[in-house]
């Protein structure tokens, strides 16, 4: 199942992944018992909780994060959606909800190119932001937006009443899958509030950085060339909240932002 | 400039600056910032998340090596050798093992199996379990 | 009378400093650890940098060079205080 829907997905170059991904089963007794799978890798998570079979997607899902998450050091990895369009990228960052991941998929079916919905990755030289477009996580309510904007054959099953909720993966049109290598530079940073009237605020540059480096799983491990990339991010990239009742405003909000900000 | 970063020694170059920016600080220290902090250190962000690391477990031995001793010097030797130590019968949280390393013994360990554990913890290597949990905890703060 | 600390810098190059609009940032190499500081954390530092150890007296004297800072039997306590927490952190030293 995980192959087909990353059949587009190039193979690694030495044939050898970056991160491995063992999806085990939890205990002996477990297996004849019930299905598990615990999810494990070069990284462990001592108190994951077993998962039933069925969700092994969604297991693969979650030990693939993880190990972005703890593993990663040729970039700063931020927990930030991004999509890129005429070769400036845009980077929306926020909690679980927020709505950026729901955001970069929409936009990603109107003409901008989707980097990733779940992590970006800073260049820690260049200042670039690079892909990291891996199938795009629809939860609840998304599934039913998306599905309404993407051909079917990119859309995954259903995974209902998951620990996070239903949901559907989404792959990235060709066009974002093909052009995994390529980076831009940073042009905005919004932090989205999905739920709520309307608004847009500036966001000042130290509160900017506070919230990133709460949003980066790797800056401390990085050291002094974390805070450069960083420092260089906050100094360079405009940064806006904004608050959206809905899809559509949000992506107008978005466009006009660029426009005036990008 | 070859580094990445414009360096600098020191914070602000004061004092010589343009006039605007030297009244908007010329009322350096009257009333306000002082009461609250003027200092907020970054903490790691992984410290945040429900899903720590922190909360991660050191197994002595690891489990694939399950029936093993550990030695005095940390190395895990087959069990009933002379002089070594049986192996935990549970994980070490973080916290145990980040209080072990500052002199308050692992639970249910006498001083020198103390001191065994501590020696297998110390040599984990990447690719051991236990060695991402032994690994945050040196982060700096 | 209790005699004053006197406080120097960190060694040089040790701090890492990036102003942005609102505060400045501070990397500090021997730590790895980072800080948001805002007025008068930067200004004292600078008073220190490159120059002797000082109390916070003589740290107030530097800074009344080129700032108004009010009461000075207050200012000193509050750059006392200052300063004793940028030593907690490693930032200064006690000289």
């Amino acid at each position: 199942m995980l192959a087909k829907l990353y059949a587009a997905y190039p193979q690694p170059a030495d044939g050898i992944a970056d991160f491995s991904v063992r999806l085990e089963p939890a205990g002996l007794l477990r297996r004849w018992v019930r299905p598990s799978i615990f999810i494990t890798g070069d990284h462990g998570l001592a108190e994951a909780a077993p998962m039933s079979l069925a969700h092994g997607l969604l297991a693969a899902e979650m030990g693939m994060n993880l190990q972005m998450a703890l593993g990663w050091r040729r970039h700063l990895l931020l927990h930030a959606s991004s999509v890129e369009k005429d070769g400036r990228a845009l980077v929306m960052t926020g909690e679980s909800g927020s709505g950026k991941s729901t955001l970069a998929a929409q936009l990603g079916e109107r003409g901008w190119r989707l980097m990733g919905d779940e992590f970006a990755l800073l260049d820690l030289v260049t200042g670039e932001v690079f892909p990291f477009p891996r199938l795009v996580s629809l939860k609840n309510g998304a599934i039913d937006v998306l599905a309404g904007e993407a051909c079917p054959e990119r859309m995954g099953p259903l995974l209902a009443a998951t620990a996070k909720g239903d949901i559907r993966h989404l792959v990235p049109q060709a066009d974002a899958v093909a052009r995994m290598g390529e980076g831009a530079q940073p042009a905005l940073l919004l932090f989205p509030r999905f739920g709520h009237e309307a608004d847009v605020r500036a966001v000042g540059q130290g509160e900017t950085f506070m919230r990133l480096t709460q949003a980066s799983t790797n800056y401390v491990a990085l050291g002094e060339a974390g805070f450069g990339a960083l420092t260089r991010f906050v100094r360079t990239v405009p940064g806006r909240a904004i608050d959206f009742p809905s899809g559509d405003e949000a992506i107008a909000m978005v466009e006009r932002l660029w426009d005036e900000l990008a | 400039m070859s580094e990445q970063l414009p360096e600098q020694s020191g914070p602000i170059q004061g004092g010589d600056d343009a006039d605007a920016i030297a009244s908007s600080r010329r009322q350096l220290l009257m009333g306000g910032a002082v009461a609250a902090s003027a200092i907020v250190s970054i903490r790691p962000a992984l410290a945040n998340t429900a899903a720590s690391v922190l909360n991660c477990t050191i197994s002595v031995p690891d489990q694939g090596r399950a029936g093993g001793a550990i030695a005095p010097n940390g190395q895990v030797v087959p069990a009933g050798t002379p002089g070594a130590f049986p192996g935990a019968g549970r994980g070490f949280t973080g916290e145990q093992v980040k209080q072990a390393l500052r002199g308050r013994p692992l639970p249910g360990t006498s001083y020198d199996q103390n001191q065994a554990y501590l020696n297998y913890i110390r040599r984990l290597q990447s690719g051991t379990s236990g060695f991402t949990c032994f690994a945050s905890l040196q982060m700096p703060r | 009378m209790t005699a004053e600390r006197r406080y120097r810098q960190d060694q040089s190059h040790t701090t890492v400093a990036c102003v942005l609009e609102d505060i400045t940032l501070l990397y500090h190499r021997p730590s790895g650890q980072t800080h948001m500081v805002i007025s008068p954390v930067p200004e004292i530092l600078s008073a220190l940098e490159d120059a002797s150890p000082a109390t916070a007296s003589e740290v107030h004297a530097r800074l009344a060079r080129h700032y108004d800072l009010g009461s000075s039997v207050e200012a000193i306590a509050q750059i006392e205080a200052h300063l004793a927490d940028l030593a907690a952190l490693g930032l200064v030293r006690a000289a």
